[in-house]
């Protein structure tokens, strides 16, 4: 089965260079349960613009260091 | 799992037990009795009893169990129970158009009544299932 999004993203790295950050922890933070940040890391699930910068904003990086989108027309 | 999906499955496993009680009473009924002297009224409302019980003691059950997460829903709850009440609607309005037949072909009310209660159960089991296959496979 094809995966939900084509949206790649580095927030289990980014985690892990912020003091290996859990997931409840960046999850309360930005006010999606646990879950729904695993969905997001495993790229089953794109978040909302708003949920996507308040990632961004806890790691203190822009948009596109957190989230990708490959090139080219599918 | 979240508190959601557990909701979902507490939801699904609560009515298949008891409307697939009522429906099995009521199907033995119909084996004995025509269908317009069956006097189910009473069995449908008493039945409701242990649906209410069944749902509140699950949900009590899933929220002691993790209590920090109870009640607990984001956008991507919001978004799946959308989809799956998307779903469960068609099949909610392909049972009332099922039940529109049953009247104008005037079959007796017990039929309308249960193909309509069929058809809410179904639309609830398919809105559920759906929830269940969104948190899995992903949205």
């Amino acid at each position: 089965m094809a995966k939900p999004t084509r949206v790649t993203n580095q927030i289990r790295t980014l985690r892990f260079h912020a003091d290996q950050m859990t997931q409840g922890e960046l999850a309360d933070r930005i006010g999606v349960t646990r879950q729904t940040l695993n969905a997001i890391e495993q790229g089953k699930y794109s978040p909302s613009l708003e949920v996507a910068f308040k990632i961004a904003r806890v790691f203190a990086v822009p948009l596109e260091q957190v989230f990708q989108y490959p090139d080219g027309r599918q | 799992m979240s508190f959601q999906e557990k909701s979902a499955i507490a939801m699904i496993g609560a009515l298949a037990v008891v409307c697939g009680a009522y429906f099995a009473i009521v199907g033995r009924w119909l084996t004995v009795a025509p269908a317009d002297e069956i006097v189910y009224q009473p069995l449908l409302i008493v039945a409701i009893v242990p649906l209410v019980v069944l749902a509140v003691v699950s949900h009590l059950v899933i929220a002691l169990a993790n209590p920090r997460e109870a009640g607990a829903e984001d956008e991507r709850d919001r978004l799946i129970a959308l989809r799956g009440e998307r779903v469960g609607g068609y099949v909610l309005a392909l049972g009332v158009f099922g039940g529109l037949v049953l009247a104008m072909a005037e079959l007796p009310p017990f039929y309308i009544a249960h193909a309509l209660l069929l058809a809410w159960v179904l639309a609830e089991l398919v809105e559920g299932a759906t929830k269940i296959v969104l948190y899995r496979r992903g949205t």
